[in-house]
């Protein structure tokens, strides 16, 4: 039996810079150009340079499935980061596919811990396909093998759908209502007018607009699903002695988490709720456990809502409200910036973009180092986030105003 | 009713050629009895790497469905649905659930499911779907 102590890294780093390129539906300029746009703001931030950054990482999918990518341009990974900022002492870097930028952060962690980094710079590279996507895979009659023969004969040709599935199933265990979701989904599009960065700041939602939104895969409105975008965001960090020397006020990384939930069979396991909870519960769990905290300490949550419906999933995994109760905890107001639990403060990624998770790392840090404007929860003394949907590619941080 | 098909080599699979017998046949570990579908190499259970196929009822309930909408304008939009099969807690096996079957009543989750096989003449192939409630039975498509 593995033997748990709680975590020895908890405040030892913080993350002393956080920015974000412009966030479009559309741009000319390279994405490569966003990236370098936001390291460079995160390390001013910080009162950093490019020559005092020893380690790298980053989580290189772009965010949709292309054959050949093209190297600045479709994604932006460490060798292209490397060549065009000059970076000319690094020690250390990574490129990782596991929890989204969680493993990166994590690691890039553990880098600063074990002293062979000191400043870790950590990006996510989001862009997109022009048009409509998702149009239901294969043709008819195209022929498949492997897992695919059990799935794509019976039309089930894109991740939507299997999120889909959960959420017609939690619906029908709990009750839950499209009217309830709408509460969220509202809630956050308000939150992200007092967003700068946010994709639709400016543009309202309303109830009638929501409950008649087109369907994507029912129950799945347009409204649910986030909007794909180009954009890069970037954090820094750094040792908490060090920390304490610079321009920026840190963010203390508490406690880490990531999905080591597995089922043999990935397939299946996608439209399965309760693997949903049961991966998202374990995630929680040891969070919670390295962080020495639990959900009443939390001052501010950022859960991702890649699909609306995942932030359900990890209010009730984390243990912020009772299994199938999410749909109800979330009403009269609780979510709000001045509620009991401020919920995705800068409207998530259904109002911001979609920027796989980074959007609210960043929000988090913004929130408890008290650099979130007009949005600003009082008192942040604990933020935490949990990124991914908790099946696929979850993990958790939590970030503390002090060590 | 079929989306992409399963090539050569896959439609001598015993999950196919089951169905041209209207037998559902399902993986089966030989060793702690540990049902994997998709099919495994090794059981995710107990470790073994031997395996049988075995028929099973065919019964279930239904697990979860929905209609994927996000389609170009005017193509058909599935209904597809997961059933979980009575033998064993998460074997799932998806379906589509045709018009026809939606004519009688959208069906819910629990609702109690039978396997049926429907003919594909265009590509001579047989498909597990399932029946929702009432059952309407094999068919020629």
């Amino acid at each position: 039996m593995a033997q748990d102590h709680g975590w020895a890294g908890r405040n030892k780093v913080a993350i002393v810079g956080a920015a974000v390129s412009s966030i479009t539906r559309r741009t000319e300029r390279p994405l490569g150009g966003l990236v370098r746009e936001a390291c460079l703001g995160a390390l001013s931030e910080a009162g950093l340079g490019v020559s005092d950054v020893t380690g790298v990482a980053t989580y290189p999918f772009p965010g949709y499935f292309v054959s050949s990518p093209r190297a600045g341009v479709d994604l932006v990974g460490v060798p292209w980061i490397v060549d065009h900022l000059r970076m000319e002492n690094l020690r250390w870097y990574s490129e990782s596919n596991e929890g989204l930028i969680g493993a990166g952060i994590i690691e890039g962690v553990n880098a600063i811990i074990s002293g062979l980094c000191d400043v870790v710079v950590v990006w996510r590279a989001m862009s997109r396909v022009s048009g409509r996507s998702n149009f239901g895979g294969p043709r008819p009659g195209t022929t498949v093998s492997g897992d695919a023969q059990y799935t794509l004969p019976y039309k089930i040709s894109a991740g939507v759908i299997t999120h889909a599935l959960a959420y017609d199933r939690y619906q029908q265990l709990y009750g839950a209502t499209r009217a309830e979701m709408a509460t969220m989904v509202l809630s956050q599009r308000r939150k992200s007018s007092l967003n700068p960065q946010a994709l639709y700041g400016d543009r309202k939602l309303t109830f009638d607009e929501y409950m008649e939104a087109r369907m994507i895969s029912d129950p799945l409105c347009l409204y649910d699903c986030d909007v794909p975008v180009y954009g890069a965001a970037a954090i820094v960090l750094t040792n908490a002695e060090r920390a304490k020397d610079l321009a920026s006020r840190p963010a203390y990384i508490s406690g880490v988490s990531i999905n080591t939930y597995h089922v043999g069979k990935v397939v299946g396991s996608f439209y399965m709720l309760q693997d949903r909870m049961a991966a998202g519960g374990a995630t929680a769990k040891r969070l919670w456990k390295t962080a020495g905290v639990g959900p009443a300490d939390v001052d501010v949550a950022e859960l991702y809502d890649g699909f609306a419906p995942s932030t359900w999933y990890w209010l009730e995994a984390a243990g912020f409200c009772g299994e199938g109760e999410a749909h109800q905890f979330i009403q009269n107001g609780t979510i709000e910036v001045d509620g009991a639990l401020p919920l995705n403060t800068f409207g998530g990624s259904l109002s911001e973009g979609r920027m796989h998770g980074m959007g609210h790392i960043i929000e988090a840090t913004r929130q408890v180092t008290g650099n979130a404007g007009p949005r600003q929860v009082k008192g942040v003394e604990l933020a935490v986030v949990f990124d991914g949907s908790p099946l696929l590619r979850g993990s958790a941080l939590a970030l503390s105003s002090t060590d | 009713v079929i989306g992409a098909v399963p090539d050569e080599e896959s439609r001598e699979l015993p999950f196919w050629s089951g169905a041209r017998e209207k037998k559902l046949l399902i993986q089966r570990c030989s060793k702690c009895g540990r049902y994997s579908h998709p099919p495994d190499i090794v059981c995710s259970e107990c470790g073994s790497e031997e395996f049988r196929y075995e028929e099973v009822s065919g019964d279930g309930r239904l697990y979860a469905m929905t209609t994927f909408r996000n389609v170009p304008d005017g193509a058909e939009q599935p209904t597809i649905g997961v059933v979980e099969l009575n033998e064993q807690r998460g074997l799932l096996l998806a379906c589509e659930i045709g018009p026809e079957v939606l004519a009688a009543g959208r069906p819910m989750v629990g609702d109690p499911a039978q396997v049926r096989f429907d003919h594909i003449t265009e590509h001579d192939l047989w498909v597990p779907q399932f029946d929702f409630g009432g059952g309407q039975g094999d068919s020629e498509a």
